[in-house]
């Protein structure tokens, strides 16, 4: 007998299946079972970097509950298992980048931000929490040492500054998720005031992007359709129709890359509110679709019909809309 | 006049299109026609990242190059021509005549790889 697709992640075709799973449980409170979803789809879709992303926002959300240096630790190795991935995951890298502030390892948020704007320059996000490294690198050679944050000297370790960031390096270097070694988890010290911002989508962006994702199916008969990604504000696909095998970690990446980038350019430069972007590549066109609160981007062949897919997308976005 | 300006020139006798510059890869401005100062300068730094995107991110899957990049916002349309170790940035309104305008890149992007001024 066929099973079916339970909550719990049994039986999900897709990757996407096992992250709106976990993202439902999640926003119902329910973080274990979410991560036990997301476990399952990184057991079944061990090279897809969105589910590792996502088991590192449920483990930062439940360390707002718990505050367990531990499980921030857990969450740092799903992010670098993502971005070892997808290098160009902006998402992974700002949360990241986010849990170094959160454990004082400035120089490490520092790097990982500097990597997020050499590929977008003007990201204000990244700009922000790169100013509040540098703060914290430029005042630390005045400040004493505290008493018991000495990590165990590593290969890395070199003087008294890098101390906690060698903590981190120790968290980092972990490279199974699932056996993760705490050890002397305890001696993270952690900002208490930095709050981590897990850019979760709520229950009312989960009602909207449903709607975007069942709207897709207009463009199923379109000739020369290679693959439809919708994707959510933070640049996590929400839905993925893959008809030729498309790389799932790099083309939403470079969707939401290239839109951040784009939106920027157009609207610095007087040229109004970004609508479309259109890269033809050499392995197709990519056709990138501001839809409100999310991003629809379609991959068709470079000889498809622009003018009739152009048409079905006018007619999307009036029902969605709608 | 170089033979850069003499190729954006002619790409802007195309009545469709508002003006042109080229830069090179880290957005520095090499030649602009119909585009004046500082409009020129910010519009090659914030295209340049708009490459670097394309272009970092096509290396990830395996391509060196992109052909064109067409931003569309409410009030006109920006392209961007790959032209190997420069880029070719052409403004237009938005409703053009897409045929010619596409012809008349193709054209400009040729003349300017032929010129081989922007290999310098």
């Amino acid at each position: 007998m066929k099973k079916t697709p339970g909550s719990d992640g049994e039986g999900f075709g897709t990757a996407e299946e096992y992250l709106n799973a976990a993202k439902s449980m999640r926003n119902m409170g329910e973080y274990d079972l979410a991560l036990n979803v997301c476990d399952k789809g990184t057991a079944k879709f061990p090279n897809n970097s969105n589910v590792y992303i996502l088991k590192a926002q449920i483990l930062i959300t439940k360390f707002k509950k718990v505050q367990k240096a531990d499980i921030l630790k857990m969450a740092l190795v799903c992010l670098e298992k993502a971005i070892k991935l997808n290098p160009r995951s902006y998402l992974a890298k700002i949360l990241a980048s986010q849990i170094f502030l959160k454990g004082r390892a400035y120089k490490r948020a520092r790097a990982v931000l500097l990597d997020v704007l050499k590929n977008l320059p003007d990201d204000e996000k990244a700009k922000v929490l790169l100013a509040e490294a540098e703060k914290h690198i430029e005042k630390k050679p005045k400040e004493e040492k505290p008493k018991g944050a000495v990590a165990k000297p590593t290969a890395s370790s070199t003087s008294v500054e890098s101390s906690k960031d060698d903590v981190i390096v120790l968290a980092a270097d972990i490279s199974d998720a699932d056996g993760v070694k705490t050890g002397e988890g305890g001696q993270w010290e952690l900002d208490e005031k930095l709050v981590i911002d897990t850019a979760e989508d709520t229950a009312d962006d989960e009602a909207r992007m449903e709607v975007f994702a069942d709207k897709l199916t207009m463009f199923s008969r379109l000739e020369g359709m290679q693959g439809l990604f919708i994707i959510d504000a933070t640049g996590q696909p929400y839905k993925v129709i893959n008809k030729k095998k498309l790389d799932e970690n790099a083309i939403p990446s470079l969707v939401f890359n290239l839109f951040k980038a784009s939106v920027a350019g157009a609207s610095r430069t007087n040229f109004g509110s970004f609508q479309r972007g259109i890269l033809i590549a050499p392995f197709g066109t990519i056709i990138i679709v501001n839809v409100f609160y999310a991003t629809l981007a379609l991959v068709v062949d470079n000889d498809a019909n622009l003018q009739a897919i152009e048409a079905r997308i006018q007619r999307y976005l009036e029902e969605v809309a709608g | 006049m170089s033979n850069l300006k003499t190729s954006l020139r002619m790409l802007c006798n195309n009545q469709d299109i508002l003006g042109g510059i080229i830069i090179t890869k880290d957005g520095m401005l090499i030649e602009s026609y119909a585009v004046e100062n500082p409009m020129a300068e910010t519009l090659g730094a914030l295209m340049s990242n708009v490459a670097l995107v394309i272009k970092t991110s096509l290396q990830d899957l395996g391509h060196q190059e992109f052909n064109r990049y067409v931003i569309q916002s409410n009030k006109g349309r920006i392209y961007l021509v790959d032209l190997g170790k420069a880029v070719l940035i052409a403004l237009t309104d938005l409703n053009i005549e897409l045929g010619k305008v596409n012809m008349a890149l193709f054209q400009a992007a040729n003349e300017i790889k032929k010129s081989g001024r922007i290999d310098i």
